[in-house]
């Protein structure tokens, strides 16, 4: 599991350990049954607290991502492709969402907004 | 729940100072920011942890130990890092020869192992050392104690910026251990705020915050407001700033402060986490 963290991002470090560990679930990167590594563990190679990662676990856990086996750890949870979609797409609102409200803020009309990602979306 | 150390009512009285009374406790396994401005009790309340000051009044229990009646008994399990280190010989292997005996955990793995990853000399003579390379020798016999709560009182003094990243690094390892607790005190918030779970502000001898880092973290933020005139006064508003064509709020509850402001129908234009120093700063001032 390979995590990339850093304080010069505006979020927070419990936060970004949570988003990267839900997006290597999500694309599949780690898979059902697979084992998290220990928090104590996870924490000493990022240098975080023990809080931090404990923190970023629980939420993983509340949305059914993860789950936990008394005395054995976190495991992923086996999650439906549909769900997967599904999870992946609000992630996607919410990261264009504030993009969008500058683009708007800044003076760009809906149209052309559109037009935009219509032409990122065929250089894919 | 298991605690690494309880402190309750406990107070101690000098002739210009009173520190406390106070009540703190540590879960084990947990790490803790001892915070506070200069002069605020933090040395003190050390000092009590370690068995090398006593209270007037209060209980303290470390490790389970009930430090008035079981005398001496925790003392073996606890490390203590400051920033003015005793040695009790010439020659480093003789003060730390010494220093093991002491304590049943003592691993000479790990005391040559931290004295490497420091490039500490032991051969040197003591008195010859420089302040940097006294404090890693005694980051190395205090370590090497496997202690089960360590005290650390600004122990990177006189560190470089290599050393004080080599030590964090043994810090991080010291604290895999579910078994292990700490409770560092700094002037240099920077240097802890990735490390510990728990923050604690000491303001005058009085206890002021004790939280979780995390709660403080998603408690606390900045929030640029559409208004052009001060809000009126709440407990959780901490500070507002006039940036001209809007207001920033700094609040310690986001969640409560978010509500009020939705009930005034004030727009948000952008919210901004903190870092625990600001946190820190805004809190003690």
């Amino acid at each position: 599991m390979h995590l990339n963290i850093t304080e010069s991002s505006s979020e927070p470090l419990h936060r970004q350990i949570y988003s990267q560990i839900r997006s290597l679930i999500l694309s599949g990167k780690i898979g059902e049954g697979e084992a998290l590594q220990s928090i104590r563990k996870l924490a000493k190679e990022l240098r975080v607290s023990v809080i931090t990662v404990k923190k970023s676990y629980e939420t993983l856990e509340a949305e059914g991502l993860i789950y936990a086996r008394v005395g054995k750890g976190y495991f992923v949870s086996g999650i439906s492709e549909n769900s997967k979609e599904s999870m992946a797409l609000t992630d996607f609102k919410s990261a264009v969402s504030p993009l969008i409200d500058k683009a708007i803020s800044e003076g760009i009309n809906k149209s052309k907004i559109l037009e935009t990602l219509n032409k990122i979306l065929e250089s894919k | 729940m298991d605690f690494s150390f309880k402190i309750s009512g406990t107070s101690l009285d000098f002739s210009k100072f009173k520190l406390g009374p106070i009540d703190l406790e540590l879960e084990k396994g947990m790490a803790m920011a001892y915070l506070g401005r200069n002069g605020a009790g933090k040395t003190t309340t050390l000092n009590i942890l370690a068995g090398l000051m006593s209270q007037d009044r209060g209980e303290i229990e470390v490790l389970g130990y009930n430090t008035k009646k079981d005398h001496e008994k925790w003392k073996s399990q606890i490390g203590f890092i400051d920033s003015n280190p005793k040695f009790y010989y010439v020659k480093p292997m003789k003060h730390l020869k010494f220093l093991s005996s002491f304590y049943p955990t003592w691993s000479w793995d790990l005391c040559h192992r931290v004295a490497k990853v420091l490039r500490l000399d032991l051969d040197d003579k003591i008195h010859q050392m420089s302040k940097g390379q006294k404090m890693k020798l005694s980051i190395a016999g205090e370590l090497a104690k496997q202690p089960k709560l360590l005290l650390l009182d600004e122990p990177m003094d006189g560190l470089d910026p290599i050393v004080r990243d080599d030590f964090a690094e043994l810090l991080f390892e010291y604290m895999e251990n579910e078994e292990h607790s700490l409770i560092y005190s700094t002037h240099i918030i920077p240097e802890i705020e990735r490390m510990v779970d728990k923050v604690t502000l000491l303001d005058n001898g009085k206890i002021v915050a004790n939280e979780y880092k995390e709660d403080m973290i998603e408690n606390w933020r900045r929030i640029d407001v559409n208004i052009t005139n001060r809000m009126d006064d709440k407990p959780f508003i901490q500070k507002q700033e006039d940036k001209t064509d809007f207001f920033t709020i700094t609040t310690n509850n986001f969640e409560e402060c978010k509500r009020h402001l939705a009930n005034l129908n004030i727009g948000i234009r952008d919210t901004h986490y903190m870092t625990i120093q600001e946190i820190v700063l805004i809190r003690l001032r």
